[in-house]
């Protein structure tokens, strides 16, 4: 069997098979087809939407390779990210497993700003099978990050941030898909996607003795921290015209987590559980702040790609992505905080309680939409009939949404130009060990975050002017078990 | 073991290895975040100023002279102070060498001044309804003048005792000159503008440690004038002053430093009260400003002035302008101290500003010290 065709040219055997399945195929499809339509929307549409730390860093080292330029042309486990209409293009079953890496080196003012790096664990599966004679298989994609499941950041509305990459991809992403194949020139696919969510509450309660605090305090504090996850959905379609010709076309929704994080202290009134004791004089206290926030919003998107394989050898894929940023809801929260000590009389030139403690309100983001255009290219490098050896490469650019900072908020970030490359070695002769694959994808990208500047409107204002700019440098490989 | 399970169980191990090399690491602190100056300012450490066993903040090592008023130019510390130390501790006098050596650095605690021995009305340049302040008690020293301490030789923020740089010898000057602020040229040359009894005068030395020499005539005329501040203008082509006259703050703008043009008060709006321990603003005064350069390239003048409230008290407040004409006034108080007085702000680079400020000795509260804090608080300084 001719192996490199096998590798490069699933769509030109999709298509071979094409004519004869369209003159042959009834309304059995069609209203299959629709049926699942139909039930993605309606998973789709109650929620608010979807996306996924992949948006920021992509999933899978031969996607990230190309660029992320993968909607027409992807069917292994990171098509329950990029489009999962893609599952249902193979016919094996694919196990995949790999590591994934994003170091960011984000500088404000040519100082370092701690942006967290993101890495963990990517694993999926595809399962194909058959059902009343259609094509129709099940995917699940998990990335398990290394430092934490989940992250939720309060920060004053004044603090830089870099808005995008911050907190954002810290989260544990679980996707499930199906996608059918109704006709040989159409795949159709469709899921749910989770992602971590917390919420915290901190009670303290007990005795504060202000005299002597050291030996007559005693505290006892709760702390609940609700690990829940959201749920959202996305859909795609791929279509193959042509013989090396294919498109893609993939929804994601919105989605966003909102962080509530409440701190309280003793209860209020004059039965509060925590005093303070100033010698013999007990005084109920009673503290309250409530910090509520959305702490990782993504916005829909909507990806259109094509792929065109002008030899069996090679393909060129190109996409473009439309990312509604402007629904964007702005990180910065809404505080309040409550303060409540009975002073006594007595007290009272000695304790000063402030009658209103101001909290904070949100601020506006005002992102605009943007475009992302996308290219990814893959050739074969060398094969023999027992391995093959893949090369690929891909970049993408894309224009910051955030407007200019010239106020009180300072949600940092720039254009970003990502180019990428990467390899993949296919091991396919591993009979009687293993009827199928081995293959092993290895890719690394370096992203150019060029610099911006803020100037703020305020000449007293608390942060000032800044400078931003940096680089990305990520990497990863990705080993994929397929079984014929 | 046939070769199929061997294979499955390298598969497994190589499964398992890349799930181990997912080992977490710990959160990253946000560091290096930009800062406009506005503080709140902490009073550095003994350590970041190496004047050891002396409270936070204590920028001058000086145990006898009563001293106030301090800035920094080109390295050099130059501050009001008596010129002679007191003579003995009878009637109210103090001995300089006597007490611990750890009294010169001493601050009061409760250096509110309000009703205690160490307070004193203004001596000059309040309006007569103005509240009393803390100053020096001069008149319970010699003549005072201006003092000079050069940069130590290891770098740090402290200084030694300095010696006398200039002192009043023309009659306008009334005996005594004061709140001194000094311009370095690029060339090295030294502009030092002073305060005295008839107005704001200027003396001048080819270096900043070179021997100052008025010149004669003062530069702003009028009696209660204080606290001359001056920085070259934004267009880098002349110079701006900011004094304070009869509790207002007031600008001029002169070409070449010697000759001034009075532009009247800069328009400052009452820095509200944070909470009822704020009394109301009754006037403004003692500014200091700097011209700092922003991360973005842009000039940005920042001033910080006393804003004095009605029971005495004074809250260091803080303006900003882009064009050096009108002000922008900080909603907030920059630092959290009521007791400090007469900032005189370094630029430190885009980030670090330094706050130098006079306040009480703890136990000779009218001999006054000079403290510096630092913007963003939460930095540590080498």
């Amino acid at each position: 069997m001719d192996l490199r065709a096998r590798v490069l040219s699933s769509s030109r055997a999709a298509v071979s098979a094409c004519a004869k399945t369209r003159l042959a195929a009834g309304l059995a499809p069609v209203f299959f087809a629709a049926v699942f339509f139909a039930a993605v929307l309606l998973v789709a549409f109650p929620g608010r939407g979807h996306a996924q730390p992949m948006d920021t860093y992509g999933l899978g080292s031969r996607a990230i390779a190309m660029g992320g330029a993968v909607t027409a042309d992807v069917e292994d486990y990171s098509a329950n990210y990029y489009n999962p209409a893609g599952l249902a293009r193979g016919a094996a079953t694919r196990i995949s497993v790999g590591w994934f890496g994003a170091q960011p080196r984000l500088q404000l003012n040519g100082l370092d700003s701690g942006v967290d790096p993101v890495d963990g664990l990517t694993t999926g599966l595809v399962v194909p099978g058959t059902i009343d004679g259609f094509r129709f298989a099940f995917g699940i994609a998990v990335h398990l990050p290394d430092a934490r499941i989940s992250r939720t950041r309060s920060l004053p509305r004044s603090r830089p941030r870099w808005e995008l990459f911050d907190n954002r991809p810290q989260r544990t992403f679980l996707a499930s898909h199906i996608a059918i194949r109704p006709f040989e020139w159409l795949t159709v696919g469709g899921g749910i996607a989770f992602l971590s969510l917390s919420a915290n509450k901190l009670s303290i309660r007990g005795d504060i003795d202000a005299l002597v605090p050291d030996r007559g305090t005693r505290l006892e504090h709760d702390l609940n921290a609700d690990l829940t996850t959201i749920r959202y959905p996305q859909a795609g379609i791929q279509v193959d015209p042509m013989p090396g010709l294919s498109f893609g076309l993939v929804y994601r929704g919105q989605f966003a987590l909102d962080s509530t994080l409440q701190a309280q202290v003793g209860r209020p009134g004059v039965d509060s559980d925590t005093r303070l004791h100033v010698g013999d004089i007990t005084i109920p206290a009673y503290f309250d702040l409530l910090s509520q926030s959305v702490n990782a919003f993504v916005p829909q998107q909507l990806s259109l790609g094509g792929r065109w394989s002008p030899t069996p050898q090679f393909r060129v894929n190109a996409e473009v992505t439309w990312v509604n940023w402007s629904a964007y809801v702005s990180p910065i929260g809404r505080s309040s905080i409550i303060l409540d000590i009975a002073v006594p009389p007595e007290l009272a030139d000695t304790i000063r309680v402030p009658g209103t403690i101001v909290g904070s309100e949100p601020i506006a983001a005002n992102f605009q939409d943007r475009f992302v255009p996308r290219v990814g290219v893959e050739g074969l490098a060398s094969s023999a009939s027992n391995y093959e050896l893949l090369v690929r490469g891909g970049a993408f650019y894309e224009h910051s949404p955030v407007p200019d900072q010239t106020g009180l908020s300072n949600l940092v970030d720039t254009d970003r130009l990502a180019l990428s490359a990467g390899a993949g070695l296919r091991l396919t002769e591993l009979r009687p060990v293993l009827d199928g694959w081995l293959s092993f994808d290895l890719h690394l990208q370096w992203a150019l975050l060029p610099e911006r500047i803020a100037r703020k409107s305020s000449p007293v204002d608390p942060v000032g002017d800044w400078r931003a700019s940096g680089h990305i440098f990520g990497g990863g490989l990705t080993m994929e078990v397929g079984f014929r | 073991m046939t070769k199929s399970r061997r294979t499955m169980l390298r598969l497994a191990m190589a499964f398992a290895l890349a799930g181990c090399s997912t080992l977490g690491t710990g959160p990253g602190q946000p560091e290096g975040l930009p800062h406009g100056g506005t503080g709140p300012f902490r009073l550095l450490t003994a350590d970041e100023v190496d004047v050891p066993g002396v409270p936070a903040g204590q920028t001058l090592f000086d145990r006898s002279h009563a001293v106030e008023g301090g800035m920094v130019a080109s390295g050099h510390l130059f501050y009001t102070g008596a010129l002679v130390p007191p003579p003995s501790r009878d009637a109210g006098m103090l001995d300089p060498d006597a007490g611990p050596p750890g009294d010169a650095g001493m601050l009061d605690p409760d250096a509110g001044f309000s009703g205690d021995a160490g307070v004193l009305a203004l001596d000059a340049g309040t309006s007569p309804d103005a509240p009393r302040l803390p100053v020096p008690a001069w008149s319970a020293f010699a003549a005072r003048g201006i003092l000079r301490s050069p940069p130590r030789a290891n770098g740090q923020r402290g200084f030694d005792e300095g010696t006398p740089a200039l002192t009043a010898t023309a009659e306008w000057e009334g005996g005594h000159v004061e709140d001194p602020w000094t311009v370095v040229d690029d060339d090295g040359h030294a502009r030092l503008y002073y305060a005295a009894a008839g107005g704001i005068g200027l003396a001048e030395a080819p270096t900043v440690g070179g021997t100052f020499v008025s010149a004669g005539a003062p530069v702003i005329e009028g009696e209660g004038v204080r606290r001359p501040s001056v920085v070259r203008g934004l267009d880098d082509a002349g110079f701006l002053m900011l004094f304070e006259r009869g509790g207002r703050i007031e600008r001029a703008h002169s070409s070449d430093g010697r000759t001034w043009t009075q532009d009247g008060p800069v328009t400052l709006p009452a820095l509200a009260a944070r909470d009822e321990r704020d009394d109301t603003e009754v006037s403004v005064g003692s500014p200091g400003v700097v011209r700092a350069r922003t991360s973005a390239g842009r000039t940005v003048l920042r001033m910080y002035y006393e804003s004095r409230r009605g029971d005495g008290q004074v809250l260091i407040a803080m303006a900003g302008s882009f064009d050096g004409v009108s002000f922008e006034t900080l909603e907030v108080p920059v630092v959290e101290s009521r007791s400090l007085r007469m900032p005189a702000p370094l630029s430190q680079d885009e980030r670090i500003t330094l706050l130098y400020m006079s306040t009480a000795r703890g136990g000779t509260p009218e001999r006054g010290a000079l403290v510096v804090g630092v913007a963003p608080g939460r930095i540590t300084l080498p």
